[in-house]
């Protein structure tokens, strides 16, 4: 079953379940969910399926997804913005395999996206749900290695350590250097690991209209963000949270406003910034470009 | 008319050795006295004869084996032997006064900081108190002859008659009513002497109530009111 | 001053067993604001165990220990929810290690272990949490530009100084301390007890200080415990404890060392 021997219009598998879990597990998976979604940032655990790929490629973001995907969804997959890369590709032929469901690279048709490392940079709306892909779901991790304490931590709201996380980084670089996965407080509650999105994106985390789902494969945690929830980035008075500025604008596009990558183009050093959100950049040029 | 500030009743002290043995050492038996306030009593006794274990009991540095002492400690009389930990200490803080032979030095606290210690303590937050208490330690610093240089250095490398110094201007600093005195003048020259007899003689008119122990016949004839004659106490 | 009319901390018949064992037996004693506490007695007599219980870190096996709040009285701190328990600990109760590496954060810096406590009760002003932290470096006499330095390239008297520092930041009302100064050099170990006897007078700290040094007890304490197989055989004031010892077993503890 070679992938690239299929059409590009994946025909649906009935040999598969629905999504490909069991409709049990489907089950089991949606109780995780809506107890997420009613306490916005608490990682509730859940039992995680094997998957027909490997971890880190987004298992707990497809279980996640094939548990809300309906016949009815239009679906769009992207990984670190763009909806050709391989884990993109993958993840939406799977779909396409497993339900039948309509596919689409633009941000407004679609109904369902599920996402690696970005958020697009066309506003969601209401009705949208969003899945991320989370390799690390506790933002605690790296300060405190035992679980039993990162979980009384949460129970009690005990957050300073984090703060001691960017004091050092304030002490030591003169500013915050976590720039991906930058930690954020939900509804003014639960700490949480917004995947690892660039902070550039952190602002579009808060009250967003759209259903924001969050499923990490490995480590067995399922945590959502309900739309219209407060989800405030940390900082310090004296050093506010800031985002990403590029000096230049996007070189396919002209944007200003959104995430640049930087695309080396030859084999002398020569580079150029280009938009991370293929859809917006696309949207933007002119129609033959 | 007045009230005894020191009244003791009946006091023995027995060491029991465990460790020997149970051994059982007396050296206080069956004594009785009372001092008044402006009275200063003299120890009198030859080595041994537990005058120094007498001020300790005072002092509540040792426990007696029977009979009473009391203190007044202003309000009304305090008994040392059934008193809590903490009534003592504040007794010790507010109303007995004692100066070993010996100081105990802390490590690295500057002689003037051993000797204001006892003001700066009352003076909790009061930055004025805490000035008013460190010129007071001068002051007694200089009346005792101890040169200025030595004021901001730790007094533990200081000779055994300047460490006395400095001891003594630390128990006279705060007005006590009750001062025990353990050979106060035992190493000091003539000068020292003298200043240290007139503080005594001057703490007594003041109203203190002084037991002390005077080796020194010119000392204790200038301060005593009248002497213990510790022979009855064995 | 109305505070000071009550012990800060009262603590009746606590017993903590392991198996079998009763490491503490039935210890009972009361601690007043500003006072200064050593429990004393040799490896195994119960008194890192009484500490133990005490101060929160475990639940005793029978008895109560009541500590006085600011603001709510008396409470029983096994009573506490959990989070109000870790609340008291880390404000109004500072807990000094033996080993401080397992008082601080071994791997962020100086600063940050001063002013993690700041930053948990809700400071989030960097530049007002740097002035704290270089402050309490310098009230326990240290360099403070060694404030964005690990404690790992510290010596272990510097480390226990940070120790003090980190606990003290939120000014508590009460400090437990286990074995504070040994495991130091001597001359390290004088310079660490003039700072804590100036510290706990200056801030009227209540203390308890579990030690098997005896001069460390004569030091810094009012008071004394002496404890032998989970029992307290001796209390008093520090200098009657020491000068004139009544059990045979303190007597034997104090004949064993020189002049404490």
């Amino acid at each position: 079953m070679n992938p690239t021997d299929l059409p590009a219009a994946v025909e649906r598998d009935a040999n598969f379940n629905f999504g490909y879990l069991d409709e049990r597990t489907k089950r089991m998976i949606r109780r995780a969910i809506l107890k997420a979604v009613a306490i916005p940032g608490y990682q509730v655990p859940f039992g995680s399926r094997e998957m027909p790929l490997p971890y880190g490629w987004g298992t707990g973001g497809i279980q996640v997804t094939a548990s809300v995907i309906g016949p009815q969804d239009v679906l769009k997959v992207i990984d670190q913005g763009a909806d050709d890369t391989v884990n993109a590709v993958s993840i939406r032929r799977f779909f396409q395999r497993t339900t039948g469901v309509a596919v689409t690279e633009r941000t407004v048709e679609a109904t369902l996206i599920q996402t690696r490392h970005r958020i697009p940079e066309t506003p969601l709306a209401e009705g949208q749900v969003i899945v991320y892909q989370v390799p690390v779901p506790e933002p605690l991790q790296r300060l405190e290695p035992r679980e039993t304490e990162t979980r009384r931590m949460h129970g009690l709201a005990e957050y300073g350590l984090m703060h001691v996380k960017l004091y050092e980084d304030i002490a030591r670089y003169g500013h915050v250097a976590t720039t991906y996965d930058y930690p954020v407080m939900v509804d003014g509650r639960y700490l949480m690991a917004p995947s690892p999105i660039p902070k550039f994106d952190n602002p579009k985390l808060h009250m967003n209209p759209a259903l924001q789902l969050f499923g990490a494969g490995r480590e067995k945690r399922i945590y959502a963000v309900p739309p219209w929830t407060s989800v405030e980035s940390l900082a310090f008075e004296d050093h506010p949270f800031e985002v990403q500025r590029w000096s230049q604008p996007c070189a396919l596009c002209g944007s200003t406003q959104s995430f640049l990558d930087e695309v080396i183009v030859d084999d002398r050093g020569g580079r150029m910034f280009v938009c991370s959100d293929t859809d917006w950049c696309r949207q933007r040029r002119p129609a033959d470009a | 008319m007045h009230r005894p500030a020191i009244r003791v009743e009946g006091l023995s002290k027995t060491f029991t050795l465990h460790n020997q043995g149970g051994a059982q050492l007396q050296v206080l038996r069956n004594v009785s006295f009372e001092v008044h306030p402006g009275e200063c009593v003299a120890l009198d006794g030859a080595s041994g004869a537990g005058k120094s274990s007498l001020l300790k009991l005072i002092h509540a540095s040792y426990l007696a084996s029977a009979g009473s002492i009391r203190i007044d400690d202003g309000s009304g009389a305090v008994e040392v032997g059934t008193a809590a930990p903490r009534e003592l200490m504040r007794l010790r803080r507010d109303v007995i006064g004692y100066v070993s032979q010996f100081l105990r030095t802390v490590p690295r606290v500057a002689a003037l900081d051993v000797v204001a210690e006892p003001l700066i303590e009352e003076a909790g937050d009061s930055l004025d108190r805490a000035r008013d208490a460190l010129q007071q330690a001068e002051g007694l610093l200089r009346r005792l002859r101890i040169p200025a240089r030595l004021w901001q250095v730790p007094p533990a490398t200081f000779s055994g008659g300047e460490q006395q110094r400095v001891n003594i201007a630390r128990g006279f600093i705060r007005r006590k009513a009750v001062l025990l005195l353990d050979e106060p003048t035992a190493s000091l020259d003539a000068d020292n002497r003298i200043t240290v007899t007139a503080m005594i003689n001057e703490a007594r008119q003041e109203g203190a109530a002084i037991v002390g122990i005077f080796h020194d016949v010119r000392v204790r004839e200038a301060v005593a009111t009248r002497t213990y004659d510790m022979r009855q106490a064995l | 001053m109305h505070e000071n009319d009550r012990p800060i901390l009262r603590v009746r018949g606590v017993v903590k067993r392991y198996g079998a064992r009763a490491a503490v037996d039935g210890v009972s004693f009361e601690l007043w604001p500003g006072e200064v506490l050593a429990v004393v007695g040799e490896s195994g007599s119960g008194k890192s165990t009484l500490l133990n219980a005490v101060s929160a870190r475990a639940r005793p096996d029978a008895g109560e220990v009541e500590f006085l709040t600011r603001h709510d009285g008396p409470v029983d701190v096994y009573a506490l929810s959990e989070a109000a328990r870790r609340l008291l600990a880390r404000t109004d109760w500072g807990f000094v290690h033996q080993n401080a590496a397992e008082g601080l954060r071994m791997n962020v810096s100086a600063g940050a272990n001063v002013g993690e406590r700041l930053m948990a009760l809700g400071e989030r002003h960097y530049g007002r949490i740097r002035a704290e932290a270089g402050d309490w470096l310098r009230r326990v006499e240290m360099d403070v530009a060694r404030i964005d330095d690990s404690p790992q390239t510290f010596s272990g008297g510097m480390r226990q100084r940070l120790q003090i520092a980190r606990n003290l930041v939120t000014r508590p009302r009460l400090v437990f301390m286990d074995e504070p100064t040994s495991g130091l050099d001597v001359s390290v170990q004088a310079r660490l007890l003039d700072l804590l006897r100036s510290l706990t007078r200056q801030l009227s700290l209540a203390a308890i200080i579990v030690t098997h040094d005896l001069a460390v007890a004569r030091l810094l304490a009012h008071r004394m415990m002496v404890m032998k197989g989970g029992r307290v055989v001796e209390t008093g004031l520090t200098d009657q404890v020491l000068d004139d010892p009544q059990h045979p077993y303190t007597q034997l503890l104090v004949s064993s060392v020189l002049q404490p």
